[in-house]
C-alpha cells in the first residue's frame, strides 16, 4: 500500500456521523414535511431521543420544526433546511471518496 | 448489499402504498370503468351507445376518480397517520410531469398503433396480449422503482389475463370489460390484503400517548 497523507477527519460533518441522525435526515431528503410519529416509526428511537437528537439537527439549523395542532392533538413537522440538505450531500460524496479510495488501495 | 440510508429513503418514497388504500381506491375507480363499459354495452338503447362511450364514460371515470382521491386523503387521516405518522411529498417538478405525461402518450400511442398493425393483419385477437404485456411492464416498472414486490403478482396476473383475453378472444366491448375488470379487481385484491395487513402490524397508539420534541 503507498503511504499517503491521511484524510482530513476532521473534514467529517459528526452531527450527520452519528446513524440515528444520518436516517431522520436521509429521510427528510426526499420529504417535503414529516411528522414525529413518522419519524419514530422509521427510526425505532424513543421518543426522549429522537428530540434529542432532532434539537440537534434543529440548533445546527439543517432542520426546521413546526408545532402546531390538529384537532386537540399536537402536531410536529420536520422539514429538511437548505443547509441541512448541503451538508448530507457533502457528506455522503466524502464518505464515498474515502471509500473508493480505501476500495482502489485494497485492489493494489 | 443494500445501503441502509438507500433502503430507508426507498421505505419512505413508498409510503403513499404502504396501507393500500391508493390501490384500492384504483382498483375501484377500474373497476367502475369495466362495469360501465359492460352496462352500455348490455343496457344502453342502440343509439346511445357511442355518446355513452365517448362523453358519459370519462365523465364518469374522472368523477370516480376525483372521489376516490378525497376518500383516501380522508380514510388516509383516519386510519394511517395516527398509526405510522405523517409526510408529506414535495410537488412533483414539472419536467417530471411533462416526463409522466410523455410515457403515458407514448404507450396509448404505441397501444394504437399495434392495435392498426394487428387488425390490418388480422390477427386482433393479440391485442389483448400485448396490452396486457405493456400494462405489466408499466405495474412492474411502479413495483422496481419503489421495490413494491407484490406489484410485481399484480403484473402477472394482468399479463395473465391478456393472455386469456387472447385465447378467448371476446368480441368488443367484453374484451375490455375483461381487461379492465381484471386489472380492477387485482388491484382492490391486493389493496385489501395490504390494508388488512397493515392495521394488523400497527395498532393504533394510546390516545394520550402525546408527542414530545
Amino acid at each position: 500500500m503507498k503511504e499517503e497523507a491521511l484524510p482530513n477527519w476532521s473534514a467529517v460533518d459528526r452531527l450527520l456521523h452519528e446513524p440515528a441522525r444520518l436516517a431522520i435526515v436521509s429521510i427528510l431528503a426526499v420529504v417535503e414535511k414529516a411528522d414525529f410519529l413518522y419519524l419514530q416509526h422509521e427510526t425505532s428511537l424513543t421518543k426522549g431521543n429522537l428530540s434529542a437528537h432532532l434539537s440537534k439537527l434543529e440548533n445546527a439549523g439543517y432542520i426546521q420544526i413546526e408545532k402546531t395542532f390538529k384537532g386537540k392533538m399536537p402536531l410536529t413537522l420536520v422539514s429538511l433546511t437548505e443547509q441541512g440538505r448541503t451538508a448530507l450531500d457533502r457528506y455522503l460524496s466524502q464518505m464515498k471518496h474515502w471509500l473508493n479510495q480505501l476500495d482502489q488501495h485494497s485492489q493494489e | 448489499m443494500k445501503s441502509p440510508l438507500e433502503t430507508a429513503q426507498k421505505r419512505t418514497r413508498r409510503y403513499w402504498y404502504e396501507d393500500g388504500l391508493s390501490e384500492m381506491a384504483a382498483g375501484a375507480v377500474i373497476l367502475l370503468m369495466a362495469l360501465i363499459n359492460l352496462a352500455i354495452a348490455l343496457l344502453a338503447p342502440a343509439g346511445w351507445k357511442g355518446w355513452l362511450s365517448a362523453v358519459g364514460l370519462p365523465v364518469m371515470v374522472i368523477g370516480g376518480g376525483v372521489l376516490a382521491r378525497l376518500l383516501v386523503a380522508r380514510l388516509k387521516e383516519r386510519l394511517t397517520y395516527p398509526r405510522t405518522g405523517y409526510i408529506r411529498y414535495p410537488r412533483p417538478k414539472p419536467t417530471r410531469r411533462f416526463l409522466s405525461a410523455g410515457i403515458a402518450i407514448g404507450v396509448a400511442l404505441i397501444v394504437t398503433i399495434m392495435s392498426a398493425w394487428f387488425s390490418a393483419a388480422q390477427t386482433e385477437r393479440l391485442i389483448p396480449a400485448l396490452t396486457g404485456l405493456l400494462t405489466a411492464i408499466l405495474i412492474l416498472s411502479i413495483g422496481a422503482s419503489i421495490g413494491l414486490v407484490r406489484f410485481y403478482l399484480l403484473a402477472v396476473w394482468q399479463f395473465g389475463f391478456g393472455l386469456l383475453g387472447s385465447r378467448l378472444n371476446l368480441p368488443a366491448p367484453y374484451d375490455l370489460v375483461l381487461f379492465f375488470g381484471a386489472l380492477g379487481i387485482g388491484l382492490f385484491i391486493s389493496g385489501g390484503i395490504t390494508l388488512l395487513g397493515y392495521l394488523r402490524n400497527n395498532p393504533l397508539p394510546p390516545a394520550n400517548d402525546e408527542e414530545q420534541s
